[in-house]
């Protein structure tokens, strides 16, 4: 289905959205109500603009995974000083069934797994395909590289809420995710890889981007229950600053673990793991990188790229020399297997770390560091890949 | 960024080729400890809710600015 094809209703309802800047929020709210649209919607749309974004969110995440019909999101935000709505109007993923039964059939094993360990997994991930959807973006789209933004950022259809009892958990957390950006940033990751692989036939990159939306989504899922397993899986006691971008690496790292028990190929497993390098390094680290306003998790982006470019690096699943901007010699088969041994090492760092609480996370978070940046910077080989990227 | 996040931003200046100010940008969303908070939007800007939470952020902008 596409923008055009929608039905009249769910068209107007979009057109109001475009114009609910110019709305008040009682005229917003009646214009709604005025519409044919589910009545179950239209009221979690009307407390949502009323302020509280829970009832949508719940709406959208318990939907039937084989619903048809087009959805809507609405929440009021304030981009700066401004106040203002983010909004989308989509659809229900079609791949939904497929990745939940895959994950499904993988709970067992991963109870089993030696590193997973996962015991108590959390809500699966609902994924929607937005027609329109509200951008804030402040950032340009990726040289060189197209559709890079033309999905709007938001990638988690979600606001602050808060339950009766206060703030909800993250693993109780009903996450509503933009499985088109998933799909564009995956793309967007390849298309950068190529240009640095000397030799592209060692992957196969047509595979890939038949995959894109398969990898994407299952990359999404893992990660999420990724941080719910290992040694030490995310809890309230697992806060601080310097272990945030290990934690996020963890979780990927996990997430390729978690694709031995999804059913792939061997063949599969390997570019399964050759993405989630490529689109941490190449998509959320290296957009970062040439970002010009540096925050936070722009930097925690970075961080988490360089983690495995360095892994990578190190084990000799490629061969860069710093001055040569080029991936030469790269070998896909290397890649889960460099990247699982570093989650062995991460795990046991961090089933020490648990018994010493937030200093032993600091242990970790310095060594991961100092991995990462070698002497308190990129790497000259990560440094030319990023220049030359930049430049070309 | 609270008063008890110091010592790791330090530290994170030392690692790192980027200076403190970074880490003051944080997303404000009080929903969820971490995963929300950072990854709604993929954009330099973090978004802020307009609903009660406005307040909490105000004032926790306000003891930011606290010597």
């Amino acid at each position: 289905m596409t923008n055009t094809a929608l039905e009249t209703p769910w068209q107007n309802l979009l057109e109001l959205f475009r114009s609910s800047n110019n709305l008040t929020k009682p005229m917003l709210v009646d214009s709604i109500k005025a519409l044919t649209l589910p009545k179950n919607l239209t009221s979690a749309l009307e407390a949502s603009i009323k302020g509280n974004n829970r009832a949508i969110n719940e709406h959208l995440f318990n939907l039937p995974v084989t619903h048809q019909e087009p959805i809507a999101w609405i929440a009021p935000v304030l981009v700066g000083s401004q106040k203002t709505y983010a909004w989308m109007v989509g659809q229900v993923s079609p791949e939904i069934p497929e990745i939940r039964a895959k994950f499904r059939k993988a709970s067992s094993a991963v109870r089993e797994d030696q590193l997973l360990m996962c015991s108590c997994e959390p809500k699966p991930l609902m994924f929607l395909d937005p027609f329109a959807v509200s951008s804030f973006s402040d950032i340009a789209p990726l040289p060189n590289v197209s559709n890079s933004n033309e999905n709007g950022d938001f990638a988690i259809f979600q606001v602050g809420y808060k339950d009766k009892t206060g703030d909800i958990e993250d693993f109780d957390q009903s996450l509503v995710l933009n499985s088109t950006l998933l799909e564009q940033n995956f793309n967007s990751a390849i298309q950068v890889a190529v240009k640095v692989l000397s030799e592209v036939e060692q992957i196969d990159v047509h595979s890939l981007i038949r995959k894109a939306r398969l990898f994407s989504m299952c990359h999404a899922e893992a990660h999420n229950r990724g941080h719910f397993a290992g040694a030490w899986s995310f809890d309230n006691q697992k806060n601080c600053l310097l272990h945030e971008a290990v934690e996020e690496f963890r979780a990927c790292l996990n997430a390729i673990r978690w694709s031995e028990h999804l059913g792939f190929s061997s063949d599969e497993m390997d570019l399964f793991a050759f993405s989630v390098f490529a689109v941490r390094f190449f998509h959320y680290g290296y957009k970062a990188y040439i970002d010009p306003l540096k925050t936070h998790q722009t930097v925690r982006e970075i961080s988490v790229g360089l983690m495995f470019f360095e892994i990578l690096r190190q084990a000799n699943v490629f061969y860069c020399d710093g001055e040569t901007p080029y991936l030469q010699k790269f070998d896909i088969s290397l890649v889960k297997p460099a990247l699982i041994s570093a989650l062995e090492k991460l795990n046991q760092q961090e089933s020490n770390a648990r018994l010493k609480g937030v200093d032993g996370l600091r242990e970790v978070g310095r060594y991961w560091y100092q991995l990462a940046y070698p002497h308190a910077d990129l790497s000259p080989e990560a440094q030319s890949l990023y220049t030359f990227l930049r430049a070309s | 960024m609270s008063n008890h996040q110091q010592p790791d931003v330090n530290e994170l200046t030392q690692l790192m080729p980027f200076d403190a100010e970074v880490h003051k940008s944080h997303s404000k969303f009080a929903s969820g400890n971490l995963f929300v908070k950072t990854h709604v939007l993929e954009s330099a800007t973090p978004l802020q809710p307009l609903n009660d939470e406005v307040a909490e952020v105000v004032s926790e902008n306000q003891s930011d600015s606290n010597p």
